[in-house]
């Protein structure tokens, strides 16, 4: 608990680590994930290191792994991710790690490369077919014509010009060239228009698409493709149209000049595709085997590099040292884990059987520690709450424990619904029951990620919003009469004309037996009747508030004095503590006792002169309000006397402190010595002094290592003290004000949330209630559905959002400014854990 | 408000269709090296120690996915391509105008590519060859087909007259024989052509896109001619040939282009500099002494200024053109510390220029 309250104490340890067992030692570290490790060799830079090529090597070793990844993925076959835990590999096996990820490697490019030119030929091959089938039908369409030429050649038409011109080129024996291919039909267009343009007409050009889709080799896309001829004529512009299929991309293949040869073609081809599709298949499921084989060790890998790459990264943080034969490293550690360090060290040696042992040094130092908070599954989620707004200094109190109580307690506050809460709460319960469920644990949704990350405050939001429902009677708006209500409308003997003329009628509790006492918790349900219902509950919430919010500042001011006692700064308690809670006690601990007073002293018999709180706190101020009747004897004397009290306290709080230091640094230097820090720090001092005398007599040259925290004298600047407490003097006076009135966002939040249920119960709900006949049934099926989802999407997710937003600034500003520094540093162990763990988030795929 | 009549219409309105674009470019210029990564880069033994280095930056693992050994060229190759990639990004994300700018901007690669590939061809290289060392940005259909015309009508007329660079040919029509001159002529007539088509497009579009656009469009100009005027030293260029390479959209227009199509050493040239303060200091006698630092160098240190003022304002296209302009400035110095890493040259590799030397 007191870990809870303060954070862990820590300490700076030296690590001595034989060379030889300097790795084993780190990755036990590493999984126990105990210390951090401090940079001792800040100015070399990263390439400078010493152990950047067994980096390198882990950085080659990460890519090949990347490749294999990348592989396997394509082929789909399913990663087993299991929960194996494999330790960091040692030096020595990491050779034949790396020698099989290497013959792994050169394998699969083989073999994919071997697939790849098999695909590629297989492609050409199938275009090749598609080719000489289409082109024969262009060749068959002239040859159709061919006969009908012959028959008219007597009477030529004008329109046949072009055809004789073409057959009569062909019997006058110009040498006539075709070059056909494949295209991409995106590009035939222009393909056509700038062989046009190029050839001047000197060419024939037909083309045709292929029905199926064919791959395209370079992205793996299925695309459309055109199979053409060219006919050209001459030599010359033969070249050019060569030159344009090749700035085109188009796969040209070998025209054949007969039919016979094409029909050769065609059967050679067909048995070639067969072939192909054979060897295709074989290699394919070579592959294959290859891939599983891979993919069931890649897992074990990718972790067991990714371990290695951080050991040499804390290796590089460590100093060489020479002389010893060892290296040094410098870790922050909290002071109850020595023994488990010790522990690890030991085993670490034993494992790499050193014959010398790597021991710990405890190391004193005047460098503040980072903070560590242990946490649990349950209280992580509220600290985290607290380090959103600050991670605590060394030592400081930690909001957190009692931020577990409060924080759903000012969430149900505006979030009061018994309805809402239980929904909430078997939604968070579900969250826990199911916490060890890898599918919800391990998901890529963010928004999932933060409602199951924050299921314990969820799963308390809904408890609490379960209590206060209760205590506001509230359950989807409606109230529950469970103890039945303590009026009684009988005993007003109304008679039924009273009932028939008049829209409202007024209960008068000073009738015997309409009022029967309160209800034993909570809000009488009678009041969700009464017309003045809102007027009623907005007078209790409002002072509900401002009594919660004086009782949870009071509180954070009472903290504050762990923190003035443990740092040592006792005269803080009586120049700052003290005027901070009396200032706070005397005006708004008042207010509060004025609210209690008068809810108990005042009865529904003399309610008619009851006085307004808020003339008499204004009055207070003024010392005016003779012509008004006193609360209670000695009102005016006492109030008096609170003012003058609080007013009496700023001056004290502005002046107190600094003027107290300025006495202790220039009128008293003797004394100053003896307190707080400066003992501290003096101890230490000498402490170090002692042992930096040791470490000359051994002659060992790591001393100035330790000596890098040392802290120049304190400069007291009275200036500098004076005005820093005058703003906080400036912030704490006006903050009193204004956060009580801050606080009373949790009647406005709760006046809200319940208006809007309200609502929400009238406009929907109530008009599929209001259906008399058998249809209304089916039409309340859709209503409540509606009513449903609205609930849900409005009341729940954007209200307990609202809520939970409001609570979140009612603790950091109005609670934790009293006492929270949060200026510290967190601790970030050395943890094998902390590494990403899943494939994705590594890069390397 | 001090503000608010300044907000134009086209201020107003701006982030509706290019908003996304405009951050997208402001976070990838986060990613521009600093001078710490310069002194760090500059420290490297080797390829690979670079290789360490820019992982630690945007770059990230940019270098390291490849099998083969690191060289300079490779290096440039992976740079050139990531560059690309950025580009694509915005270019089809891109709603018009934006698209239109930025396909303003591949255009002067196009032209580039175009010349490249007519001075291979004469020079009887393999187009399959000459390919790969297109700059990508530039790249389009017929660019293999070039190789074919003899003549600019021919090269106009059959294969770039679908192109977008079609339009800047208007004035580089001749039936003259392509030769190396010839083509170089050819590559400043487009060029002229291509950048005053550029500068009254961003006029045209006008707001804060003409502001930034328009000096850095004219400082351009005025580069070229420059370049033109010097390289033409010693040529049988006249003149009035000079003169109808110029463009005319810079400052120097129209009294220094006289001046300088008349300008026949480097004296004259820079008695037309000293007219004008901002490139009087460009041919200022560097101080003995101090880095010499070649007249290219320091039109690129005066570009990468003018680049840096434009993601001093909102709202405008500036910033796309000016990204990749700092990025392939970017890429020029890795390249060049590679150099001089490779060859062991420590003591020139700080020749580099920096962008944004302010920030750390």
């Amino acid at each position: 608990m007191s870990s809870l309250l303060r954070g862990e104490e820590m300490c700076l340890a030296q690590l001595f680590l034989q060379s030889g067992s300097a790795y084993d030692c780190i990755s036990e570290l590493g999984e126990l994930g105990l210390v951090e490790f401090r940079d001792l060799n800040p100015s070399v830079t990263a390439f400078q290191r010493k152990h950047v090529n067994e980096i390198k090597k882990c950085e080659e070793m990460e890519r090949i792994l990347g490749y294999l990844l990348r592989e396997v993925k394509k082929a789909d076959i399913s990663l087993p991710e299991r929960d194996v835990n494999p330790v960091a590999p040692l030096p020595k096996h990491v050779m034949a790690i790396m020698e099989q990820l290497q013959r792994l490697e050169v394998e699969l490019g083989e073999v994919t490369r071997n697939k790849e030119k098999l695909q590629r030929n297989l492609l050409e091959l199938t275009e090749y077919t598609h080719m000489l089938r289409i082109t024969r039908k262009f060749v068959q369409r002239t040859a159709e014509r061919e006969p009908l030429q012959v028959q008219y050649e007597e009477f030529p038409f004008l329109e046949k010009e072009t055809m004789m011109d073409y057959s009569s080129m062909q019997r006058l024996g110009a040498k006539l060239g075709f070059i056909s291919g494949l295209i991409q039909r995106v590009k035939i267009e222009a393909f056509e228009r700038m062989l046009w343009r190029v050839c001047k007409g000197y060419t024939i050009l037909s083309y045709a698409e292929v029905e199926e889709y064919l791959e395209n080799p370079d992205t793996g896309e299925p695309t459309k493709c055109v199979v053409f001829l060219i006919s050209y004529w001459g030599d010359q512009i033969g070249q050019k149209v060569k030159k344009i299929c090749d700035c085109y991309h188009c796969h040209v293949y070998p025209y054949p000049s007969s039919n016979e040869e094409r029909n050769d073609v065609v059967e050679g081809l067909r048995t070639r595709i067969q072939d192909l599709h054979t060897v295709l298949n074989r290699t394919e499921d070579y592959l294959r085997q290859v891939l599983i084989k891979a993919s069931e060790s890649v897992y074990t890998w990718v972790i067991q590099v990714k371990k290695m790459k951080a050991i040499y990264y804390i290796l590089n943080l460590c100093s060489f040292d020479v002389t010893n034969k060892c290296l040094i490293a410098e870790v922050w550690c909290p002071v109850n884990d020595i023994p488990t360090l010790r522990r690890a060290l030991e085993e670490g040696s034993r494992k790499s059987g050193a014959t010398v042992p790597s021991f710990v040094n405890r190391i004193p130092t005047s460098d503040t520690p980072p903070t560590l908070i242990k946490t649990n599954k349950f209280t992580s989620g509220f600290q985290n709450i607290v380090d959103a707004y600050g991670v605590g200094s060394y030592r400081e109190v930690n909001p957190a424990p009692f931020t577990i109580i409060t924080f759903p307690f000012l969430f149900a506050v505006m979030f009061g619904d018994l309805g809402h809460g239980v929904i909430m709460a078997v939604f968070a319960a579900w969250m826990v029951l199911c916490e060890n469920n890898r599918k919800l644990k391990n998901t890529r949704n963010e928004i999932w990620n933060t409602f199951f990350e924050g299921r314990y405050i969820i799963l308390m939001m809904g408890l609490f919003s379960i209590y206060t429902g209760l205590i506001y009677n509230d359950c989807f708006s409606k109230s529950l009469n469970i103890f039945g209500s303590g009026w009684s409308v009988k005993a007003m003997g109304w008679t039924k004309e009273q009932w028939e003329n008049n829209r409202f009628l007024t209960l008068d509790p000073n009738v015997t037996g309409v009022f029967k006492g309160p209800y034993p918790l909570g809000i009488d349900p009678i009041w969700n009747l009464a017309s003045n219902r809102l007027t009623f509950l907005n007078s209790y919430k409002m002072k509900m508030s401002v009594i919660l919010g004086i009782i949870h500042m009071s509180f954070g001011v009472i903290l504050s004095t762990y923190n003035y006692l443990h740092f040592r700064k006792k005269y803080n308690l009586y120049l700052v503590f003290l005027p901070e809670l009396l200032f706070l006690l005397c005006l708004f601990g008042y207010l509060v006792f004025m609210i209690l007073y008068k809810w108990l002293a005042f009865s529904a018999k003399d309610s008619r002169h009851a006085p307004s709180i808020l003339i008499h706190f204004i009055n207070m101020f003024l010392m005016q309000g003779d012509g008004l009747q006193p609360l209670y004897p000695g009102q005016t004397g006492l109030q008096i006397f609170l003012v003058v009290i609080a007013v009496l306290s700023v001056p004290v709080l502005l002046l107190g402190k600094p003027v107290y230091l300025y006495w202790l640094h220039n009128g008293s230097h003797r004394l100053g010595l003896y307190r707080g820090y400066e003992r501290v720090r003096r101890n230490s001092e000498e402490e170090l002094y002692l042992m930096r005398a040791h470490d000359m007599e051994e002659g060992s040259s790591h001393s100035d290592l330790s000596s890098s925290g040392e802290n120049p004298t304190e400069e007291f600047d009275f200036a500098d003290e004076l005005l820093h407490q005058a703003i906080h003097t400036i912030e704490y006076c006006l903050g009193c004000v204004s956060n009580t009135a801050s606080y009373l966002r949790l009647w406005a939040l709760s006046l809200a949330h319940a208006q809007l249920s309200e609502v929400l119960w009238a406009m929907v709900m109530r008009v599929g209630l209001r259906m008399d006949s058998t249809l209304g049934v089916l039409f309340l099926v859709p209503v409540f559905g509606l009513f449903a989802v609205l609930t849900v999407s409005i009341l729940l997710v954007m209200e307990g959002l609202s809520a939970f937003l409001h609570a979140l600034r009612l603790h950091w500003v109005e609670f934790q400014n009293k006492f929270y520094g949060g200026t510290g540093v967190k601790f970030c162990p050395f943890a094998f854990s902390l590494l990403p763990s899943s494939f994705e988030h590594d890069g390397l795929l | 408000m001090l503000f608010a009549p300044l907000l134009m219409e086209s201020e107003l309105t701006f982030n509706v269709d290019h908003g996304y674009l405009e951050g997208l470019v402001r976070g990838m210029k986060a990613g521009i090296l600093t001078s710490t990564d310069y002194h760090n880069l500059a420290q490297c033994d080797t390829l690979e120690d670079m290789k360490l280095h820019l992982q630690s930056t945007d770059y990230g693992k940019l270098l390291s996915s490849s099998e083969e050994d690191l060289t300079v060229s490779l290096v440039d190759s992976k740079l050139r391509a990531n560059l690309v990639t950025e580009f694509s990004c915005l270019r089809s994300n891109a709603l018009p105008p934006l698209s239109t700018f930025l396909d303003y901007i591949t255009y002067s690669y196009m032209i580039d590519n175009v010349v490249m590939l007519i001075t291979g061809a004469l020079k009887q290289r393999d187009v399959a060859e000459l390919l790969p060392r297109c700059h990508p940005l530039g790249a389009f259909d017929q660019m293999a087909a070039v190789g074919i015309a003899r003549t600019p009508t021919e090269l106009y007329s059959a294969i770039l007259v679908d192109t977008p660079l079609a339009p800047f040919f208007q004035d580089a029509v001749s039936e003259s024989n392509l030769d190396e001159m010839e083509a170089e002529i050819l590559r400043n007539k487009l060029y002229k052509a291509y950048i005053e088509s550029f500068h009254s497009f961003c006029k045209n579009i006008g707001g804060v896109t003409a502001d930034i656009m328009c000096p850095v469009l004219e400082f351009e100009a005025d580069r070229r001619t420059f370049i033109i005027t010097v390289n033409s030293f010693g040529t049988e260029l006249s003149g009035a040939d000079k003169s109808a390479l110029y463009p005319s959209c810079g400052k120097l227009y129209p009294e220094g282009l006289r001046l300088l199509a008349k300008a026949e050493d480097h004296e004259q040239v820079k008695a037309v500099a000293n007219c004008y303060p901002e490139y009087k200091l460009i041919f200022d006698d560097p101080e003995p002494g101090a880095d010499f630092k070649t007249l290219e160098d320091r039109f690129f240190e005066q570009e990468v200024k003018l680049n840096m003022l434009a993601f001093l304002q909102q709202f405008h296209f500036g910033v796309f053109y000016s990204y990749v302009k700092l990025k392939e400035q970017e890429s020029r110095n890795i390249v060049w510390i590679a150099e001089c890493v490779t060859q062991r040259q420590k003591s020139k590799i700080h020749n580099y220029i920096p962008i944004f030397p302010g920030t750390h």
